[in-house]
C-alpha cells in the first residue's frame, strides 16, 4: 500500500514551513556558541550534604588471647591502654543517668525521674540498670561507690552478636558470654550497640521511642533515610568527644551545647522552593521529615497500670481487643495500646521539656504531662515539632498529690505479691518521698520529640498533610487563628514576640 | 418563603467569614428537605425539589439556568461547529461527541429520551425543567453524592426523583418496595435534615472531577477502580490531585521515581474553583466585557458576600480550551497561569526567554508528559452489537480494565494554538481521531439504531460483515477486528446501511483537540531539555499517531470551532493513520527549521571570505617582489 500523506491543512489550518536542505555553517556556529554561552545553569542551592564517613575499626584481637572471669577483667585490660577512657565515661549522663543540670543544682535524669512506662528505676535497680554502661548497679549507694573498673566497655564496643547483658543482672553480662571473644571483637561504637538500649527503651522492642527500634539494626531507606539511604551509624550525629555525646533528651531547660541540629549537616538554603523555605522559621525539619513513626513495628501508645493484677482470661472476656490480640494486656503491667505507622503529634517546642520532678505535686483532676514541650506561637525560639505521646495511667498519692514510683521487681515487688499499696510503699522508701497510704490512678503524658525515621523530600509531607481540610494540624490548639495557609502565618499575625534583645 | 431569622443569620455569619466556617466544612445551616409542595419530605415521602428547599436563601432559577445545567442550550446556532455533523449548538444538548456515546437520533423530539441519553453528564435543570429534572444541588455540595443511583433513576425516565436517589446512602432516605422512604432519624425534631447526614458544603474539587478528571482520595491510592463518577481511566489521562504518583496502585513505568504530585497546584492546595470561581464570587471578581463600559478596564464593584450567597452565579469562569465548546462567551475569563506566576525566575535560566514566553504556552513545559491512558481514537464504523464504539488508547499496553496492563506516560502534541490578543503559543493537546458514518441530507451522524438494523442481527453481527472482518477465522469479532480496513469492506458496511434506508452512507473522520491544562509539574519535572524541541526529531516535528487502524478511506479533518491548528501533515500507511507534527507557518525554530536565505547568506559570506583570502593572496603573490 501506498502512503497516503496530505498537508493537515486541508482541514482549513497553514501550510507547513517549506525547508531547504542546505548548511548555514556560520549561523548555525554563531547559535551553537549562544547555546553553550546562555544554556541552562545550575541549580543554586539544594546541594545534598555528604554523610559523615563511618570511624575505621582497629583490630583488636591481637591484643587479647587469655580468658577473662569477668566483665571488670576486661575493662581493666582496655584501661591499660586507654587509660583515661573510664574517667571519661564516668563523667557521662550514660553512665550517671543524672543528666543536664537544672538551676537548682540537681542532675536530673534517669535515675531521678519518673516516666509512665516502667515508672522509675528507685527500688527496682537490677532490673533497670541491666541498661546501664556498668557493672553491678544494684541500690542507690552504686555511683559513689563504684569503681573504673565496673564501666562496661563491650556493650558500646562489643560485636552485640557476641555480648549482652543480664536481663536483670545489674548490668552484668549474660551468663555465658564468651568475654573473650566478646573482647576481641571490639571497634567503633555501631547502630547495634546503641540499639541494644535505645531500640528497646521501656523494656521492650520499640516500646519506649516511636522512631527507634529494631528495625533500624539493618533499616531500608524506607525506615529512615540516613541509616538506610546512607549508611549511617548514630555516632554520625551523636559524635562523641572523650566519650561525650552529642544529642540530650528533653531535658529540665534547654541545653545550649551539645544539641544536634539538622543544619549541622544540610546548610542553607535547603528548599529551592520559597513557598517551603519560608516554613522554616517556624517548622522544625522533622515536622515535614517524619510523617509517621512506628514505620514497621508497632510502638506503644498507652499503659494503663490500673489495670494490672487481673486475670488475663477474665480481661479477654471483656475486652474484645484483648481477646484478639493477648499481646494487649499483661497481668504483671497492665492494658496497653499499639500503633504502627501512627502520624505524630505536633507541638511548639523549643528544645526544651517542663520536667515533673520528684515530689512535686499534681493536679490529679486533669491529665499530667511528665514532660511538657517547652515554647508557643510567641515564642520565636519555637517551631512546630513531632511527638510520639505516650499516654499512661499511673499510682499517685491522693494525700501527698504526687506521682509515686512502685517497686515492680524483686521481693515484695508488684510483679511479685500484686499488692499495690506494699509496692508503693518500698517504692516510696526508696525514692526518699513520704507516702501516706492512701493511693489512686492519674492520667498522664509524657512527650518523645522525634528525630529519626527520617524520610527524603519524595515522601516528606506534602501541603495538605498539615493545610486544608485535610490536615493533620491542629491549629486553633496551636494557637493560630486559623490554617495559616488562608489567615497567614504567625509573623504575619502579629503573633510572635521579639527575639530578646531586639530592638 | 421567608426563612427562618436564625438561618438567615446563620447564613450570613457563614457567608461573611466564609474560609472560617463555610470553608473549613464546619456546615451549611441545617435546612429542611420539601417535595415539590413545598411539603416536608419527611411528612408527605415524596421526592425532595431542591427548587422548593433551597430556593428560601438561593436563587435557584438562576443557578439552573447556568451552563452546566443548560449544556449549551440558547447558545445560537453554533456557527463555529462543523454543520454536517447536524450540530444544532456547541454544548452537548446539541452537539454530539462521538467520546461520550453513540450517534443519536436525527430528531431526538422526544425530551426525555435526550435526558436519558445525557443522564451521565447532566446536573440538571436548563431543559430538563420541562420534564421535571431540577438541578441537583446535591451532586456537587454534599460530599458523597450517589451517582449510581442518581444515573439509575434518570436513565429510567423518574426524573423528579433524581435529586433523591442522589442522597441514598446518606442516612436521610432508603429505598423501598414503594419508592423512597425518608427515615425520621435523619431528621431533627424541627423537622430539619440532620447536616452532619446532608453534608452540605462548597463543592470540592473532588465533584468537579467526577465529570471533568480523576481525583484521588486523601489517604487511599488511586487504583484501577475509581470512584463512581462519569469521568473514568482513559478518557483524558489528567488527574487533578496532591497525591504523588508513586502512590498510586496503577501498574505505571518508572513508578517508583515518580514521586511528584499528580499536579503541583492541587499539592499546593489549590482547588478548581481558585481558578474556575463563580463569575460573580466577590474575591477577585471581575466585571465581565457584557456589562462593563468600555472606558473602564476593570470595576470594583464586587457584590458582597451575602449577595453572592442569595445569587451565586454557577456560571465559573473558564479558559478557551478547544474543548471547552460550550459558553463560550466567558472563554479566557479564568484565572491564566501568568495572573499568579511572576516571570522573572525564566530569565535566570532560559535563553531568550522573553521569546519563548511569547511563542510557549506555560504547559508546553510544565506538561511535558501525560502519566495516564487516554482516548486515542473513536471508531464509530462497526459498533459491536452491545453498541460499543471501537476504542484506541495511548499510553497503555492493554486493556485498562486489566490491573496488569502497564500505562507508560506520553507526550502531548504540541500544537498553534489561537490566544486571543495573546496571539498564538504553542499548546500540549491530545490530538483524538473520530470516525463514524454519515448520511441523509443534510448529512448528519447514522444513529446507531440504523448501524444496528445494518450489521447485527439477533444480537450478533450478520454473517457477511462476520466473513469479511473474521480475521481470525474464530467465529466472532474481536474489537480490533471491528475494523473497516479495505474500500471492499468499506463499501460492504455502507451497502448494509443503504439496506436499511440510510440514504448516500460515507465515512467520515474528525479530529479533536483535546488540550492539556491540568497534570502541572514544577521544578526539576519540567521540560528544560532545549533538544526537546529544537531538534529535527523533537516535539515538534514527531509523529503522532492518531489511530493504530484507521478505517479505509478516511482522512480526518479538525472540528471547525478548534483553537488549535495543525501546520503538519496527515500520513497513513498500512492503516495507520499519524500526524507529523510541524511548527506554526512562518515560524522558525532554531535546530528544527531552516529559513533559505539565512543559508544563502551563509553561504554567500563563506563564498566573499574565501574569494577576499583568494584575492588577497593571489595580489600578495603578484605583487611579490623577488628577493
Amino acid at each position: 500500500m501506498h502512503p497516503e500523506s496530505v498537508p493537515a491543512s486541508a482541514t482549513g489550518s497553514l501550510s507547513a514551513a517549506t525547508a531547504l536542505p542546505l548548511s548555514a555553517g556560520l549561523v548555525a556556529a554563531a547559535a551553537l556558541m549562544g547555546m553553550v554561552l546562555l544554556g541552562p545553569q545550575p541549580r543554586a542551592g539544594g546541594a545534598r550534604p555528604t554523610a559523615p564517613p563511618p570511624a575505621e575499626a582497629f583490630d583488636h584481637s591481637a591484643f587479647f588471647s587469655e580468658p577473662f572471669q569477668s566483665g571488670p577483667a576486661v575493662t581493666r585490660a582496655c584501661l591499660s591502654c586507654h587509660t583515661d577512657a573510664a574517667a571519661q565515661v564516668m563523667r557521662t549522663p550514660h553512665w550517671t543517668w543524672g543528666g543536664h543540670r537544672g538551676t537548682n543544682g540537681i542532675g536530673y535524669g534517669k535515675r531521678n525521674l519518673l516516666n509512665n512506662f516502667c515508672i522509675g528505676v528507685q527500688s527496682n535497680w537490677a532490673r533497670c540498670t541491666s541498661c546501664h554502661v556498668g557493672y553491678g548497679w544494684r541500690d542507690e549507694t552504686f555511683l559513689e561507690t563504684a569503681t573504673e573498673a565496673q564501666v562496661d566497655c563491650l556493650v558500646c564496643h562489643a560485636k552485640t552478636s557476641l555480648y549482652s547483658k543480664a536481663p536483670a543482672g545489674a548490668g552484668d553480662p549474660a551468663e555465658g558470654v564468651d568475654l573473650l571473644a566478646a573482647a576481641r571483637s571490639v571497634g567503633p561504637v555501631r547502630r547495634s550497640n546503641c540499639g541494644t538500649c535505645h531500640f528497646a527503651g521501656g523494656g521492650g522492642d520499640a516500646v519506649k521511642h516511636g522512631d527507634l527500634d529494631g528495625t533500624m539494626h539493618t533499616p531500608s531507606a524506607r525506615i529512615d533515610v540516613h541509616m538506610g539511604r546512607q549508611d549511617m551509624q548514630c555516632t554520625a550525629c551523636h559524635r562523641s568527644r572523650d566519650h561525650q555525646l552529642q544529642g540530650r533528651l528533653a531535658a529540665q531547660e534547654r541545653p545550649s551545647e551539645g544539641r544536634i541540629a539538622c543544619a549541622d549537616c544540610h546548610r542553607s538554603p535547603v528548599h529551592s522552593d520559597e513557598r517551603i523555605a519560608r516554613h522554616e522559621a517556624s517548622v522544625a525539619c522533622q515536622a515535614c521529615h517524619i510523617p509517621l513513626m512506628a514505620i514497621d513495628a508497632p510502638t506503644k501508645l498507652s499503659w494503663d497500670w490500673e489495670q494490672a493484677g487481673q486475670d488475663p482470661a477474665q480481661v479477654a472476656a471483656l475486652d474484645s481487643e484483648v481477646a484478639a490480640d493477648p499481646h494487649l494486656y499483661n497481668k504483671l503491667k497492665g492494658r496497653f495500646t499499639y500503633g504502627r505507622e501512627v502520624a505524630p503529634e505536633y507541638r511548639w517546642y523549643d528544645g526544651s521539656s517542663r520536667r515533673l520532678l520528684p515530689g512535686e505535686r499534681i493536679d490529679a483532676a486533669g491529665t499530667v504531662a511528665i514532660n511538657a514541650p517547652q515554647g508557643d506561637i510567641s515564642d520565636p525560639a519555637a517551631k512546630i515539632h513531632p511527638f510520639k505521646v505516650h499516654r499512661g495511667r499511673q499510682p499517685y498519692d491522693r494525700e501527698h498529690a504526687y506521682l509515686l514510683v512502685p517497686k515492680t521487681y524483686g521481693p515484695g515487688g508488684y510483679w511479685t505479691d500484686f499488692n499495690w499499696d506494699q509496692a508503693l510503699r518500698l517504692g516510696a522508701e526508696a525514692s526518699g518521698v513520704p507516702y501516706s497510704g492512701s493511693f489512686g490512678f492519674v492520667s498522664t503524658e509524657m512527650f518523645w520529640p522525634l528525630h529519626h525515621m527520617v524520610q527524603p523530600q519524595e515522601r516528606a509531607l506534602q501541603c495538605g498533610g498539615c493545610h486544608g481540610a485535610e490536615g493533620r494540624l491542629d491549629w486553633s490548639a496551636l494557637g493560630y487563628p486559623g490554617d495559616p495557609a488562608r489567615h497567614g502565618g504567625r509573623a504575619a499575625r502579629g503573633l510572635l514576640r521579639p527575639r530578646e534583645g531586639a530592638k | 418563603m421567608r426563612a427562618p431569622l436564625a438561618l438567615w443569620l446563620a447564613l450570613l455569619s457563614s457567608s461573611l467569614a466564609p474560609s472560617t466556617a463555610w470553608g473549613q466544612g464546619l456546615g451549611h445551616p441545617p435546612i429542611a428537605l420539601r417535595d415539590a409542595e413545598g411539603q416536608s419530605v419527611l411528612a408527605s415521602q415524596r421526592p425532595v425539589s431542591t427548587h422548593q428547599s433551597c430556593a428560601p436563601c438561593h436563587e435557584v432559577q438562576a443557578i439552573a439556568a447556568g451552563y452546566h445545567a443548560q449544556l449549551g442550550l440558547g447558545e445560537g446556532d453554533a456557527p463555529r461547529t462543523r454543520q454536517e455533523r447536524g450540530d444544532a449548538g456547541p454544548g452537548l444538548w446539541g452537539r454530539w461527541d462521538p467520546r461520550l456515546g453513540a450517534p443519536p437520533e436525527r430528531d431526538a423530539g422526544d425530551l426525555g429520551a435526550r435526558l436519558r441519553d445525557l443522564a451521565s453528564r447532566h446536573v440538571g435543570g436548563g431543559p430538563g425543567l420541562p420534564a421535571g429534572l431540577e438541578v441537583d444541588c446535591f451532586l456537587c455540595h454534599t460530599a458523597r453524592p450517589n451517582w449510581g443511583e442518581r444515573l439509575q433513576t434518570v436513565a429510567s425516565g423518574r426524573f423528579a426523583e433524581a435529586p433523591s436517589a442522589t442522597l441514598l446512602g446518606s442516612g436521610l432516605l432508603e429505598r423501598a418496595p414503594a419508592g423512597l422512604r425518608w427515615l425520621p432519624e435523619g431528621f431533627t425534631p424541627e423537622g430539619l435534615a440532620r447536616p452532619e447526614l446532608l453534608g452540605l458544603k462548597p463543592p470540592q474539587s473532588e465533584r468537579c472531577l467526577a465529570c471533568h478528571g480523576l481525583a484521588a482520595s486523601p489517604g487511599e491510592p488511586m487504583w484501577t477502580a475509581l470512584p463512581a463518577g462519569p469521568a473514568a481511566l482513559g478518557d483524558e489521562g489528567f488527574v487533578f490531585s496532591a497525591q504523588r504518583v508513586a502512590d498510586s496502585a496503577f501498574n505505571l513505568r518508572d513508578k517508583d521515581r515518580q514521586t511528584q504530585p499528580w499536579d503541583v497546584h492541587a499539592e499546593r492546595l489549590l482547588s478548581c474553583s481558585d481558578c474556575h470561581p463563580p463569575l460573580n464570587a466577590p474575591a477577585g471578581f471581575r466585571e465581565g466585557e457584557a456589562t462593563r463600559p468600555a472606558h473602564l478596564a476593570d470595576s470594583p464593584r464586587a457584590p458582597s458576600a451575602a449577595e453572592f450567597l442569595r445569587s451565586p452565579s454557577h456560571d465559573f469562569r473558564k479558559g478557551r480550551a478547544s474543548q471547552g465548546t460550550a459558553a463560550r462567551r466567558l472563554s479566557g475569563s479564568m484565572r491564566s497561569c501568568r495572573d499568579c506566576h511572576a516571570q522573572a525566575q525564566h530569565e535566570a535560566w532560559l535563553p531568550r526567554a522573553s521569546q519563548h514566553l511569547a511563542r510557549l504556552s506555560c504547559q508546553a513545559c510544565h506538561i511535558p508528559s501525560v502519566r495516564l491512558p487516554a482516548r486515542r481514537a473513536t471508531d464509530w464504523s462497526v459498533p459491536s452489537p452491545e453498541g460499543a464504539a471501537r476504542v484506541e488508547y495511548r499510553g497503555a499496553r492493554g486493556p485498562l480494565s486489566a490491573p496488569e496492563t502497564l500505562l507508560e506516560p506520553w507526550e502531548p502534541l504540541l500544537l498553534p494554538r489561537d490566544e486571543g490578543e495573546a496571539g498564538e503559543r504553542l499548546q500540549p493537546t491530545n490530538l483524538q481521531a473520530a470516525f463514524y458514518w454519515v448520511g441523509g441530507q443534510p448529512p448528519a451522524p447514522v444513529p446507531l439504531a440504523r448501524l444496528r438494523a445494518a450489521l447485527h442481527q439477533e444480537g450478533a453481527f450478520r454473517p457477511e460483515v462476520l466473513a469479511s472482518l473474521d480475521r481470525d477465522g474464530d467465529g466472532a469479532l474481536s474489537s480490533a477486528e471491528r475494523w473497516l480496513e479495505t474500500p471492499a469492506q468499506v463499501e460492504l458496511v455502507a451497502g448494509l446501511l443503504r439496506g436499511v434506508g440510510v440514504e448516500s452512507p460515507r465515512l467520515t473522520g474528525e479530529l479533536l483537540a483535546q488540550e492539556l491544562h491540568h497534570g502541572v509539574v514544577s521544578g526539576p519535572r519540567v521540560l528544560r531539555d532545549c533538544r526537546a524541541c529544537h531538534s529535527p526529531a523533537g516535539r515538534l516535528g514527531s509523529e503522532w499517531l492518531l489511530a493504530e487502524r484507521a478505517p479505509a478511506g478516511v482522512l480526518p479533518a479538525l472540528v471547525g470551532d478548534a483553537q488549535v491548528q495543525l501546520p503538519g501533515q496527515l500520513r497513513r500507511v498500512e492503516g495507520r493513520l499519524s500526524y507529523r507534527a510541524a511548527p506554526a507557518a512562518g515560524a522558525h525554530v532554531f535546530g528544527r527549521t531552516r529559513r533559505p536565505w539565512i543559508d544563502r547568506l551563509g553561504i554567500g559570506l563563506l563564498a566573499l571570505a574565501l574569494l577576499g583570502a583568494l584575492g588577497h593572496g593571489g595580489l600578495r603573490a603578484l605583487t611579490r617582489k623577488s628577493p
